[in-house]
């Protein structure tokens, strides 16, 4: 089921021995294109060592000003944004991942009445757009008490019938012969379970961590409609008032959000084998 | 059930447990309480813990007030807009299919030509090493630029597809309130690097435009809309003369003609422009006026069109590209082999193997955008624009957050979101039927 992202079919080249001038314009297309897709980066990453008054007169800076990354964290509570969204971000990526896993072994390894059926229940909710449970869920934590608290921003984030989906659809995928091997030797479910199946997920596991991660990272609509404090806020939040309040220093605004998508950034390269494959394979199923 | 099977059972309600009281609570639940929500007229600032106001069932009153009621001109503003900023999803998918094309094709050679990247590498950097050297008085940030593209051309070769592939899906990655706010100040009108950037080129055309004949610019104008017309009634025709021969399907012919509908109004609104040019250089015969960058974001006409520039940036090497690539590679090999045997040009093989291919990953993609651009502009709206100038950024995402969260009706926002579900449940059940179809062909 894994696909080979990367075939190399040698005998396609056989007879290309004269100098690939059609692959050197595509290489140079790429490579005009990429610079492209980076340029608004560089803009940025330049403007936030540049003082207040650079910021116009041109992209190089004249002054470089390394303090300004120390600056953001001095006028908001930067630390504390990032503090707050990798913590909620670990938190939901735990409790989805974890949770996920053992209701996918439910509904793939065992039998019991009722299964498909729920199954299907989880199928449905998939199609629901996420905009019509953000009323009736900010509702809950109003009347929960976790209005404009921690739980209230990790607990409901962390159930998402899609987690389960992946989760199953991986599992289905582990041939049940060894289920039985195990069950014969005398292992009970979760034995099975936790030997057999969730090394064998491991990719799945992975990539479900990693998108979950993501999502929640870069989560806008929900912590900015539940957290009134600002102890809370997360970095998207947190940055959006930074910039109502503080917009015309940009160099501080791109030092800030330059600081925001360094994880991301980090993750992705480190990553990357596990995320494009989850994507491709989403593709491949249709 | 025997007592095995009910230790199953417990045992499975046991794993399952966590997940599904999460599940009932915060997403069964909250469905179920959103649709009656909906037909009521739940108010926060009516019915909360201060006063003893009961919340009312009113019906129908919410949808009859958004479809034809007091919300209407609100509604079927903001629902242009959503649809409006849907159109670039045609173009979004024709740069990721041509990236994706480009990539594919490039793996192929480098990677099994060692011998060759070490010399061009070297070759590379010396070439731009005696440049910059030339330039050495020259503006450090030129000096920056020569650094990053070599790096950018060695990690090319070495790498191949994989270092590409990491940068065009950086846009992508970081597309989050960090990256709204850095578009923000890149489009400001007086002091953003993207007008600053155009106002140079503006005055030379400006001057350009003065001192031509305007017949000239009008008929070029002109041969564009022309020409985007004769094109499309051609694809149309070649579109129906396939299903005519029972090549392609009617929805096929429905989305092919719609994509490039909208990628040739485009052209065409190119050609507009600039037959209008020198009516807008010269509005008077004795005036010459320069032309200006639009002011983007706090501007109704072009908010829009920004908003959709920088998506189009950010999808080009998203996850578009990467599902094409996937399929690209699945293409049969004897196909292509089979082609070039019996003598089919580029243009050809594309047309004829490569996209029919392609078709169930297309129709995938064109789908899963619709629906997210349906649901979608809320994170763009409320960081660049505050639902834009007059309203012309608010799509409906944005629309239900001011109904629900700024004015506190939460009724009405609940009959929103469920309007948008109809239209999104509609959307899925094309997918359901159209796309088992396609991907079982």
């Amino acid at each position: 089921m894994a696909i080979a992202a990367m075939s190399t079919n040698e005998a396609a080249q056989v007879h290309k021995k004269r100098f690939p001038v059609r692959l050197l314009i595509i290489f140079i297309v790429l490579v005009m294109l990429a610079l492209f897709m980076m340029s608004p980066f560089i803009w940025q990453v330049l403007t936030s060592f540049k003082t207040v008054l650079d910021i116009e007169k041109g992209i190089w800076p004249t002054t470089w000003v390394f303090g300004n990354y120390v600056e953001v964290f001095k006028q908001i509570r930067f630390g504390r944004y990032y503090f707050n969204s990798i913590m909620i971000a670990v938190w939901v990526t735990t409790l989805q991942v974890s949770t996920s896993a053992l209701a996918a072994f439910a509904f793939s390894r065992l039998r019991w009445p009722g299964r498909d059926k729920v199954f299907l229940m989880y199928l449905a909710t998939m199609m629901i757009p996420g905009v019509v449970l953000m009323i009736p869920n900010f509702w809950l934590m109003l009347k929960l008490n976790l209005y404009n608290t921690y739980s209230g921003l990790i607990i409901p984030a962390a159930f998402s019938a899609f987690g389960t989906f992946l989760l199953r659809q991986f599992m289905l995928t582990i041939p049940s012969s060894l289920d039985e091997a195990a069950t014969i030797d005398g292992a009970d479910e979760f034995r099975v379970f936790t030997d057999i199946i969730l090394p064998l997920t491991q990719p799945g596991l992975i990539v479900l961590a990693i998108f979950t991660f993501l999502g929640n990272y870069m989560s806008f609509f929900w912590p900015l409609i539940l957290v009134k404090d600002d102890a809370l806020r997360t970095l998207p939040v947190g940055l959006l008032f930074f910039d109502s309040a503080y917009g015309k220093q940009i160099n501080l605004l791109m030092a800030g959000s330059v600081m925001s998508i360094l994880p991301l950034i980090i993750l992705f390269i480190i990553l990357q084998k596990y995320l494009v494959k989850g994507i491709q394979m989403g593709a491949i199923k249709g | 059930m025997n007592s095995r099977q009910r230790r199953t059972f417990l045992v499975a309600l046991a794993m399952l447990a966590p997940n599904f009281l999460g599940f009932v609570v915060f997403t069964a639940g909250p469905v179920v309480f959103s649709f009656i929500m909906a037909f009521t007229d739940w108010n926060l600032t009516l019915h909360n813990a201060y006063s003893n106001n009961k919340v009312m069932f009113v019906g129908l009153e919410n949808f009859r007030a958004l479809l034809g009621g007091e919300e209407w001109r609100y509604f079927s503003k903001y629902f242009y807009n959503t649809v409006y900023l849907m159109l670039i999803i045609p173009l979004d998918i024709a740069l990721s299919l041509l990236a994706a094309l480009a990539l594919n094709s490039n793996i192929e050679s480098l990677r099994g030509d060692r011998r060759h990247t070490g010399p061009v590498s070297i070759a590379v950097i010396a070439i731009l090493g005696i440049i910059g050297m030339a330039m050495a008085g020259a503006h450090p940030f030129a000096i920056f630029m020569l650094v990053v593209t070599a790096l950018v051309i060695i990690l090319g070769l070495y790498l191949g597809q994989t270092s590409f592939r990491t940068l065009f899906y950086l846009p992508y990655l970081t597309s989050g309130v960090a990256t709204y706010i850095l578009w923000k100040a890149l489009y400001r009108p007086e002091t953003g690097p993207i007008n600053r950037g155009l106002r140079i080129p503006l005055i030379g055309l400006s001057n350009t435009v003065a001192h031509t004949p305007a017949v000239l610019w009008n008929a070029a104008g002109w041969a564009m809309i022309i020409a985007s017309a004769v094109l499309m009634v051609w694809f149309a025709v070649v579109m129906i003369k396939k299903y005519i021969y029972k090549d392609i399907g009617i929805a096929g012919v429905i989305f092919s003609c719609i994509g490039v509908a909208l990628l040739l109004a485009g052209i065409a609104g190119i050609g507009h422009v600039i037959s209008s040019l020198p009516h807008m250089v010269r509005p008077s015969p004795a005036a010459v006026v320069m032309l200006e960058p639009p002011k983007w974001l706090v501007d109704t006409t072009w908010s829009k069109p920004a908003i959709m520039l920088m998506s189009v940036f950010m999808s080009i090497g998203s996850n578009n590209m990467l599902m094409y690539l996937a399929a690209l590679s699945n293409v049969p090999r004897n196909l292509y082999e089979a082609a070039s045997i019996d003598g089919a040009n580029g243009w050809q093989t594309f047309w004829n193997i490569t996209w029919p291919q392609l078709a169930p990953t297309t129709f995938f993609i064109v789908i899963m955008h619709t629906i997210g651009g349906l649901q979608g502009g809320f994170d763009m709206a409320r960081v660049m624009t505050q639902g834009g100038p007059a309203g012309s950024t608010t799509t409906l995402a944005y629309y239900l957050y001011e109904r629900g969260f700024t004015d506190f009706k939460l009724g009405l926002a609940s009959a929103i979101a469920w309007t948008m579900f109809a239209m999104i449940f509609v959307l899925t059940i094309i997918n359901w039927r159209y796309g088992n179809k396609m991907v079982n062909d």
